[in-house]
C-alpha cells in the first residue's frame, strides 16, 4: 500500500504537500545544487583550457632559445599558472639583469656578460607566484567541499523534522496503520533524497578538481626548478 | 612597485565566466525539474484508468461484501491489521467487553464466527480479527458497519475506485471505536459524511433514517465523536472523499 502511495503521488505531490520546514529545507538544498554545479562547470572548463594551455606553453618554453621569446608568447597562453610562474621569474631576473649591466656599465668596464645577484631572489619569486596562482586554482573550491559535507545534514534535518510531525499526526489521530505512517515518511525522506543529490556531485568533483589542482602544482613546481636551471646556467 | 609584485597582482584577478556557467547550472536544474514534473504526470494520466476499472465497496456481507474489500487491497491490509489489534485492545478495553456479553444470540454465535470467519473472510479483514476476543465484537460492529446484508443498500463511497482500500480499513475502525453497537432494537442507519484532505470529517448527515431516532443519534455520534480520521492518502486525487456508511444494529 506504501508503495501504491508513492506511485500515485509521485514526487511532486510529495514535495507539494511537505510542510513549511521540509519546503524550505528543498530550497536551500537546490541553492547549494545549483551553486555548486555553477561552480563544477565553471572549474570543469577553466582546468581544461588550463591544462590545454601548460600543455603548450611547456612546449614553446623547450623549443625556444631565449626567455623574451617566451615572454612574447605569454599573452596567448595567459591561463595557465606556469605562464604565471614564468612572468614572475622573468620580471625578477629581468630586474636584477638590468641592474648589474648599469653597474657595470657605470665604472666604464668592458660591457661582459650580465650576472645574476641573487639566484635565491629568483627562486623566491617563483615560489610567490606558485603561491598565488595555487590560489587561483583552488578558489571557489571550498563551496564544494562545503556543499559536499553540510547538505546531507540539512537533508537529514529536513527527514527528522518530517518523520516527527509525523509522527505527532499519528498521535493526534490515533492509528499506527500504515497508511497513516507511510505518506509523511515518504515527505520526509525526500528531503534526504534531494541532500544526496546536492552532495554526491559535490564529492565527486571536489575530489577531481583537488587532484588536478595537485597535478598543476606539481608542474609549476617542475617548471621553477627548470627555470631556475636555465637562469643559473646562464646568468651566474 | 617591484616588478614581480605587479606580476603577481595582474595574474590574482579573478578568473572570468562563473555567471554564466551558474546560469547554465540553474538552467539544468530547470530541465530536470521540468522532466520529474512530466514523469509523475504520465503517471498520474495511469491513475484514473485504475479507477475506472477498480471497484471497491465499503462493505459487505460477512460474506459475499468482504470480498469486496478483498479484491481491492487484502494482502496489503494484512500487515496493518496485527499491529492495529493489539492497539485496540489497549485502547478501549471497556468497550469490548459488554459487546460479549451480548444477549444469548451472540453468545453462541462468538465460537461459532471463528471458524466460520476464516473461510467466508479470507483475507484483509480477517487479518484483523487473528484475536478470538475480537470476533464476536467485529461479527456485530465491523460487519455492522460496514456491511448490510441488502444487496444494494450496502456502505459505498462516492468515489467508483477508492485506491487505498487500507485507509478505509483503519477509518472504520476509528469510527467503529466511538460507534455504540449495542441497543435495544435492530435497524440500520445509512448516514453519509465527507473526509477531508486533512482528515476532518464534515458533512454527517442522515442519509436513510433506521426508524428508530435514538439509532440514527447514535451513528451519527460515532461519526462526531472520531471528527478526525487519518489524512486522504495521497495516491488519492480529490479534496475530500465521500462516504456512504451503513450501521446496521442487530438485537
Amino acid at each position: 500500500m506504501a508503495a501504491n502511495v508513492f506511485q500515485g503521488g509521485g514526487v511532486v505531490d510529495l514535495v507539494l504537500r511537505s510542510g513549511p520546514v521540509a519546503k524550505l529545507v528543498l530550497v536551500i538544498l537546490l541553492a547549494f545544487s545549483v551553486v555548486s554545479w555553477g561552480v563544477i562547470l565553471h572549474k570543469l572548463w577553466y582546468l581544461r583550457r588550463v591544462s590545454r594551455q601548460t600543455a603548450s606553453f611547456r612546449d614553446v618554453f623547450r623549443r625556444s632559445t631565449k626567455f623574451s621569446e617566451v615572454q612574447a608568447v605569454c599573452r596567448a597562453f595567459s591561463q595557465s599558472p606556469v605562464v604565471g610562474v614564468f612572468q614572475a621569474g622573468y620580471a625578477e631576473l629581468s630586474t636584477q639583469l638590468k641592474q648589474a649591466a648599469q653597474e657595470m656599465g657605470s665604472p666604464g668596464e668592458a660591457p661582459g656578460r650580465p650576472t645574476l645577484k641573487s639566484l635565491s631572489a629568483v627562486d623566491r619569486a617563483l615560489l610567490r607566484a606558485a603561491a598565488v596562482e595555487v590560489a587561483k586554482l583552488e578558489r571557489r573550491l571550498p563551496l564544494l567541499a562545503t556543499t559536499a559535507s553540510i547538505t546531507p545534514f540539512i537533508g537529514l534535518f529536513g527527514t527528522v523534522w518530517g518523520i516527527m510531525t509525523s509522527f505527532q499526526g499519528i498521535a493526534s489521530v490515533g492509528s499506527t496503520s500504515l497508511g497513516v505512517v507511510a505518506p509523511g515518511i515518504a515527505e520526509a525522506l525526500i528531503a534526504t533524497a534531494a541532500g544526496l543529490f546536492a552532495a554526491i556531485p559535490a564529492v565527486y568533483f571536489y575530489n577531481h578538481f583537488v587532484a588536478a589542482v595537485k597535478e598543476l602544482t606539481a608542474a609549476m613546481d617542475d617548471f621553477a626548478l627548470e627555470f631556475l636551471n636555465i637562469a643559473e646556467r646562464n646568468f651566474t | 612597485m617591484e616588478a614581480v609584485s605587479r606580476v603577481l597582482l595582474e595574474r590574482a584577478t579573478p578568473e572570468r565566466g562563473l555567471a554564466r556557467m551558474l546560469t547554465a547550472s540553474l538552467g539544468a536544474h530547470a530541465v530536470l525539474a521540468a522532466l520529474i514534473l512530466l514523469v509523475p504526470s504520465a503517471r498520474g494520466a495511469r491513475a484514473p484508468d485504475l479507477r475506472d476499472v477498480m471497484t471497491i465497496s465499503l462493505g459487505g456481507a460477512p460474506g459475499p461484501s468482504a470480498g469486496g474489500m478483498t479484491m481491492a487491497g487484502g494482502p496489503a491490509a494484512r500487515p496493518v491489521a496485527p499491529t492495529e489489534a493489539p492497539k485496540r485492545d489497549a485502547g478501549r478495553p471497556a468497550a469490548k467487553p459488554p459487546a460479549m456479553t451480548l444477549p444469548s444470540s451472540a453468545r453462541i454465535a462468538r465460537p461459532a464466527p471463528k471458524p466460520a470467519a476464516a473461510p467466508a473472510s479470507p483475507a484483509g479483514t480477517a487479518a484483523g480479527t487473528g484475536e478470538a476476543s475480537l470476533n464476536p465484537n467485529r461479527g456485530l460492529g465491523f460487519g455492522g458497519l460496514s456491511t448490510g446484508g441488502g444487496l444494494g443498500s450496502g456502505s459505498y463511497l462516492d468515489v467508483k475506485n477508492f485506491c487505498c482500500p487500507d485507509y478505509l480499513v483503519t477509518m472504520l475502525q476509528l469510527v467503529q471505536n466511538n460507534w455504540n453497537a449495542r441497543q435495544q432494537v435492530g435497524g440500520e442507519a445509512l448516514v453519509v459524511f465527507r473526509i477531508q484532505r486533512d482528515g476532518r470529517l464534515t458533512d454527517i448527515e442522515l442519509e436513510r433514517s433506521s426508524g428508530f431516532p435514538a439509532l440514527d443519534l447514535t451513528a451519527q455520534r460515532a461519526l462526531f465523536l472520531t471528527q478526525r480520521v487519518p489524512p486522504l492518502p495521497s495516491a488519492f486525487p480529490d479534496d475530500h472523499l465521500t462516504v456512504h456508511l451503513r450501521f446496521e444494529y442487530r438485537r
